[in-house]
């Protein structure tokens, strides 16, 4: 949630008719008066909108937004159009990041090292291939010579761990003594072994209860579509107290959809009340998985059941029905 | 869309006064408020000598305050602003006729429209229906045709957002940008960034939108236009 200036908080207040009558008054009079100051309260409602619509007013305001400031012709058309132009800006966004990204074009210098070395390849390549393979041939031998060592190493190692157990059982007090020396002759891969062991065994602070505590701020919620629409179908999501955001992972069913180029997503809760709306979305694809991801924040999911409704727009612009999943939310 | 913001727009023309005179003669027939009087030529004159002697720069103040009486009754949630704020220009031209002298004319507008806000709304509240739910609104689905003009829309917004000076493409785009907002608030940063406070920034970036807005409209209605022909 963002903080704001004194100022912008008491116009903010009379935008969204919370102002008293008195400050209604005191900003009335300043702005019939200064044109300048009318043309700052304009761009500060367009900011409201803005602010609703990038889910940054407080809860109380966005009631106030909701039940008061959209009661008008004039300001939803503006919500409209404010929100249209920020879903553009949002693709625009995205297509700079694509152009900034693409390969600079090479210098003089490559581009010569470049030609240079197209021609070449091609009447090099025999002598090139040999080479490699030279090369090659040679690391594989130096390799197993290296694993024929180790090899006789661990041999070794185990042949005198061997004896060791054989020593009668009076020796061993001597042996708790001789272990430090015994350590530092022993194969560096065994004392990587006994590390490893001595991390598993040793429970972590974070696990552990110490004085370390964990926290949790994004949780991710991996929801996978619900063919019906029964409240038993409500995947449970524990929310903890701390945590501040939640991912939804929401896994395109299978076979994932392949004529779909973007989704759009909504969640609502089970009464219709919509909590989040977004556009124009592009899937992740993991193998063969498809899913999608949102986040949002976590004081927007109160205890109770949702509803996600996820569409996909096809290469002709057609918007079509995709998935459906349902969740419910617990707080611990 | 957005009537407000492109009438804000401080480099727009000046209706002048023959046409601000012509537009608030649709209003000129006695309203329901005060039947038997009706807005004359003469008090029209006088209304517009109270914003300024010379009678263009009249004619843009008059614009102005017309505009800030809308805003004015469209923030205080008043339905039909624009038919009050014209009612307003009624009862002060009927006040300045019947010899009151007025010192500040805005002032005084805004004392009446104040006074007609008062009086309107109780009775709107006891007409109005339960507002519609928020999320219907939003929830709408769209049909081809709507799917078709936002398109055009998005052409639209590309073409015009083009012809603004890169800069201003850039600032328009990180000021909206929405990715980091809900961490670090993107709009102080751009501000400290480019030097100016924040004040100055959004009424910057509101200009331009405005702008951006005009443009949009007058592009649509071309298309609108060649549409139609090759129809």
């Amino acid at each position: 949630m963002k903080t704001r200036a004194r100022e912008d908080q008491a116009i903010i207040g009379y935008l969204l008719g919370t102002a008293s009558e008195l400050e209604q008054s005191q900003i009335e009079t300043r702005y019939f008066r200064e044109p300048h100051f009318y043309e700052e309260m304009l761009a500060l409602e367009e900011e409201v909108i803005c602010d609703y619509l990038n889910d940054v007013l407080a809860p109380a305001e966005r009631r106030q937004f909701e039940h008061h400031f959209l009661t008008t012709p004039r300001r939803r058309r503006k919500y409209e159009s404010t929100r249209k132009l920020l879903t553009f800006i949002a693709d625009q966004g995205t297509t700079q990041t694509t152009t900034a990204s693409k390969p600079v074009k090479p210098g003089l210098l490559a581009l010569s090292a470049r030609r240079a070395n197209d021609f070449l390849l091609p009447r090099l390549g025999f002598l090139w291939t040999l080479t490699s393979l030279a090369v090659l041939s040679f690391g594989v031998w130096m390799l197993s010579n290296q694993v024929s060592a180790y090899r006789s190493q661990v041999a070794q190692e185990e042949a005198r761990q061997a004896t060791t157990q054989k020593l009668p059982s009076k020796l061993h007090p001597k042996t708790d003594k001789q272990r430090p020396e015994a350590n530092k002759q022993r194969n560096p891969l065994a004392e990587v072994a006994d590390q490893l062991q001595a991390s598993l065994d040793d429970p972590p602070a974070l696990l552990s209860g110490g004085t370390t505590k964990a926290v949790v701020s994004t949780v991710v919620a991996t929801l996978r579509p619900a063919h019906l629409r029964a409240a038993n179908n409500a995947q449970p999501v524990a929310l903890p107290a701390e945590a501040a955001t939640v991912h939804l992972h929401l896994q395109l069913g299978d076979p994932a959809p392949t004529q779909f180029i973007r989704f759009n997503v909504v969640l609502r809760t089970l009464n219709g009340i919509e909590i989040l709306r977004r556009q124009n979305l592009t899937p992740q694809v993991i193998k063969s998985d498809k899913s999608l991801g949102v986040d949002l924040p976590a004081a927007k999911l109160p205890v109770g059941r949702y509803i996600v409704i996820v569409s996909g727009i096809t290469a002709k612009m057609e918007i079509k029905p995709v998935e459906e999943y349902f969740m419910s939310i617990n707080r611990e | 869309m957005g009537d407000a913001l492109r009438s804000a727009r401080p480099a727009q023309k000046c209706l002048g006064a023959k046409q601000a005179m012509r537009k608030n003669q649709r209003v000129s027939e006695p309203s329901r408020r005060e039947k038997g009087w009706a807005l004359s030529a003469d008090s029209f004159n006088r209304l517009l000598e109270g914003l300024h002697e010379d009678r263009d720069q009249a004619g843009y103040e008059y614009e102005h305050l017309r505009r800030v009486l809308v805003t004015f009754f469209d923030w205080r949630g008043c339905a039909f602003a624009e038919d009050l704020a014209d009612e307003t220009f009624n009862r002060v031209a009927r006040r300045m006729e019947e010899g009151e002298i007025i010192r500040n004319l805005p002032d005084y507008c805004y004392g009446v429209a104040r006074r007609l806000a008062l009086e309107i709304l109780p009775k709107q509240s006891k007409q109005e229906d339960d507002p519609p739910e928020f999320e219907q609104l939003a929830a709408v689905e769209e049909d081809l045709d709507e799917r078709r003009s936002r398109e055009q829309l998005y052409e639209c917004f590309e073409y015009c957002l083009k012809q603004l000076s890169p800069e201003n493409q850039e600032l328009v785009i990180q000021y909206y940008q929405t990715e980091k907002r809900a961490k670090i608030d993107n709009r102080i940063a751009l501000a400290n960034k480019l030097g100016v406070s924040l004040n100055v920034l959004r009424v910057r970036v509101y200009r331009l939108r405005a702008t951006l807005e005009d443009c949009i409209n007058k592009r649509l209605n071309e298309k609108k236009l060649q549409e139609g022909k090759k129809s």
